[in-house]
């Protein structure tokens, strides 16, 4: 057993001596850098878009605004408004929207509805967001045109809102989600009313999830969550440190590429300066040898998968700070929601990116045993990484996709198994693993067989 | 004697030919064993073959009394080897080289990892990556490859190539001190002779798969000295002397300049050929003994023409 492990030792010391292994790790580091600082600047644009500065200069001389904006925006500048994420831009522009809706809909009530506006302008003006929204609850109920249901629903929310000191504006979070909470449940009663037999029951059991973790993060004050958002499988979250941390999984595969470059030259760049005849004449039987190998490759991809996420932590840490560390990662079945770890998430996400990395590292390595090629071995591996999926649904489309999925690539991209998002029927976690493992076995033994029974000339 | 290496009735078949053919022999402990044969012989083949690389189509190789196939991992601890170029991993250190093997290999501790590399002189040179290494350097890198888990059986394949003549002094030392000294079976391939002369205590001589011979390196000798020796002559004038002893119908094998060389069979005749020549008037400047002619008796033995067959 200590002289497996030495074995193992020999192989990673020589992984780890290899001028090509350094700069490998040279380019991950490079890749989390770029990566990062590309989310940062995407983030930076998109919070200027969100916290704009009002040009009144160039609003006033430029557009032809009608009469009501044109002395909407002669108000805010009066009361001192400089962006758009002031809660009073918002409210100004949702008053203002209202009143020229109804003098175009139905002039009879203008009078009413400039007196409203009057109204509510007033605790806008004051900058006093409680007064806005016990007023906004009074008025809602005269609206014309608005069902009786909805009406209860906007007016409860607004009083949720004044309750808990939330402003009235989609810039804050739990505001924005009491106002998609809206939306949500409007599509849901929608959806349940429909006749059985062509309800859209995936779509309903999404939307109550949805729904039971804006009102879980609304009713625990939570600002910053990631979500998993049931039919994407992917998190909810498109700013900050969060974006860019999770995200990152997306660059699995370029390291991808630098694991199967290991896989399809550790058996084949023995043969190609002739070190296997000294590996081989050592008290140690050929498939130890094998073995050792195929095992040091999951090591060091394992390993760099490990300092990718620890890399991509610390740029994100560095791009982003520590601020929004604490949001938890919340989940709901059954209307049920759980809090959990975001790290433990995106840590799974790597996990479920490396299957097909798995796949083709042993593929590589068994092509790599086979015909003691590295060049083969790896050009083969990409060529069908990049490839393999495509060539498996034109596959599919032609012969079946009943019997396509037994393909490997059909297999591979577990995400979309687990969100039931493949085109193979009845697709399952668990056979896709079993073919994968299937496969594998094949690709093992293969590699075995050529590397143990050969003879070395 | 201890026989440390047996190959039984040993055949190997590659590409529809017969390329070794029912070889036996034995190397025992203690003694320098000399592998000859001429290019394509099937020297390397065979060593493959005792070495685990290639498997065996008919027969039995032992070492130490396991069999090397079906008991491959206890034969090998006994084993230590090269073949063809000592191949090492260029971007690892000579030191780094050497801890690759140790960690295969069982007992062989820091102290004896030292030791070799003093053995063998590279002790100033053991920190720096192979691939500064000269040729020469990494032969000696392989050889303390091969010899840290001091092997019963040490088999190596032309160790000679691509040193030089102090290296090849070297080797044969390290050799001789290896089997005389600590009792190990030495078996080394070579086409050349006059390598083998100074090396091994007894060859064995392949041709075409098949082995022809094992004898004593001094049986080989004595062969020798019953058959001719060569003689060579330098004199004044060549030309002269080679009419005279043509007229004598002795035929000089080699002219060069003032010296030729004849071949005699015994003291007498070559009193004679020198009698004749300074009786007709030649100065004698020189006359040298060219050695046992030991590539004659191999070529009459290998029956080789240079023709690869
Ligand atoms: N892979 C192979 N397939 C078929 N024939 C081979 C193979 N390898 C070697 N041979 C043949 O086997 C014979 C013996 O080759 P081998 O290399 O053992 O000779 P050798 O005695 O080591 O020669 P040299 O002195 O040139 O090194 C040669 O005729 C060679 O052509
Ligand atoms: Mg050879």
């Amino acid at each position: 057993m200590s002289k497996f492990f030495n074995l193992i030792v020999n192989e990673l010391v020589k992984i780890l001596a290899k001028s090509s292994t350094k700069i490998m790790l040279a380019i991950i580091v490079l890749l989390a850098f770029f990566w990062n600082l590309a989310a940062f600047i995407n983030d930076r644009e998109m919070r200027k878009i969100d916290e704009e500065v009002i040009d009144y200069d160039y609003i006033f001389e430029v557009y032809k605004y009608s009469e009501e904006y044109e002395s909407m925006y002669q108000f805010l500048k009066e009361i001192g408004v400089t962006v758009t994420s002031d809660w009073r831009y918002d409210a100004m522009q949702d008053i203002t929207d209202e009143l020229s809706g109804t003098l175009r809909d139905y002039p009879s009530q203008r009078e009413a509805a400039l007196e409203w506006y009057e109204k509510l302008k007033k605790p806008i003006g004051d900058n006093d967001p409680k007064g806005y929204l016990a007023r906004r609850i009074e008025y809602i109920n005269t609206l014309p045109g608005m069902d009786s249901d909805t009406k209860k629903a906007y007016a409860a929310i607004l009083k949720f809102a004044m309750e808990n000191d939330i402003p009235p504006t989609r810039h804050d979070s739990r505001f924005s989600n009491l106002l998609s909470l809206i939306d949500k449940k409007a599509e849901l009663s929608l959806l349940e009313s429909m006749p059985a037999d062509i309800r859209d029951t995936k779509r309903i059991t999404t939307l109550k999830n949805e729904i039971a973790i804006s009102e879980y993060a609304i009713e625990k004050n939570i600002t910053t969550y990631l979500t998993e958002v049931s039919d994407e499988f992917s998190p909810f979250y498109f700013q900050g440190f969060w974006f860019a941390f999770s995200e990152s999984v997306n660059q699995i595969t370029v390291i991808s590429l630098l694991i199967l470059i290991i896989a399809g030259s550790i058996v084949a760049s023995e043969y190609s300066v002739g070190t296997i005849k000294f590996l081989i004449i050592n008290p140690v039987k050929r498939w130890k040898i094998l073995a050792a190998k195929y095992l040091s490759v999951l090591i060091t991809g394992i390993s760099i998968l490990i300092i990718y996420y620890i890399l991509n932590f610390l740029m994100a840490t560095a791009f982003f700070g520590l601020g929004d560390i604490g949001a938890p990662l919340l989940k709901a079945s059954d209307g049920v929601v759980t809090a959990g770890s975001p790290f433990l998430y995106v840590a799974f996400m790597y996990l479920l990116n490396s299957v097909s990395l798995l796949a083709m590292a042993t593929f590589a390595f068994m092509i790599s045993s086979l015909v003691r090629n590295a060049a083969l071995a790896i050009g083969l591996g990409v060529f069908l990484m990049m490839t393999g999926q495509g060539v498996t649904f034109l596959l599919g489309s032609i012969f079946g996709m009943d019997w396509a999925r037994y393909i490997l690539f059909a297999n591979t991209d577990i995400n979309a198994i687990l969100s039931q998002n493949t085109p193979f029927l009845g697709h399952t976690l668990g056979f896709a693993l079993t073919v994968i493992a299937v496969y594998m076995i094949v690709f093992l033994l293969t590699a075995y067989d050529a590397f143990v029974r050969t003879d070395i000339k | 004697m201890e026989t440390v290496l047996k190959l039984d009735h040993v055949t190997k078949r590659m590409g529809g030919r017969t390329i070794i053919d029912d070889v036996s022999f034995e190397v025992y402990a203690g003694e320098v064993f000399g592998f000859l044969g001429p290019n394509g012989a099937g020297k390397t083949t065979t060593i493959k073959m005792i070495l685990g690389l290639l498997s065996i189509d008919e027969g039995k190789i032992t070492i130490c009394g396991n069999d090397n196939v079906r008991q491959f991992e206890e034969a090998m601890k006994n084993v230590g080897g090269i073949v063809e170029n000592p191949e090492t991993y260029s971007y690892l250190t000579g030191m780094q080289n050497l801890r690759q093997y140790k960690r295969m290999r069982q007992g062989v501790t820091e102290e004896r990892l030292k030791e070799v590399v003093q053995l063998v002189g590279l002790e100033n040179r053991i920190n720096e990556k192979v691939k500064r290494y000269s040729l020469g350097m990494r032969q000696r890198l392989g050889l303390a490859q091969v010899i840290m888990h001091r092997p019963k059986l040490l088999v190596m394949d032309e160790p000679t190539n691509g040193l030089d003549p102090a290296g090849i002094r070297h080797l044969r030392d390290i050799f001789r001190h290896l089997a005389h000294e600590e009792g190990v079976a030495v078996m080394v391939s070579s086409h050349l002779l006059s390598e083998m002369e100074l090396m091994c205590d007894r060859v064995g001589i392949l041709a075409n798969g098949r082995l022809l011979d094992v004898k004593l390196v001094k049986e080989l000798i004595e062969q020798a000295e019953g058959n001719k020796r060569i003689i060579r002559f330098t004199v004044n004038n060549s030309e002269t002397a080679v009419n005279v002893l043509e007229e004598k119908g002795i035929a000089p094998l080699k002219v060069e300049g003032n010296t030729f060389d004849i071949s005699v069979e015994s003291d007498e005749e070559l009193a004679k050929v020198s009698a004749s020549l300074v009786t007709a008037g030649i100065w004698l400047l020189g006359i040298t003994h060219q050695g046992q002619n030991l590539e004659d008796v191999f070529i009459q033995i290998a029956g080789g023409g240079g023709q690869i067959e």
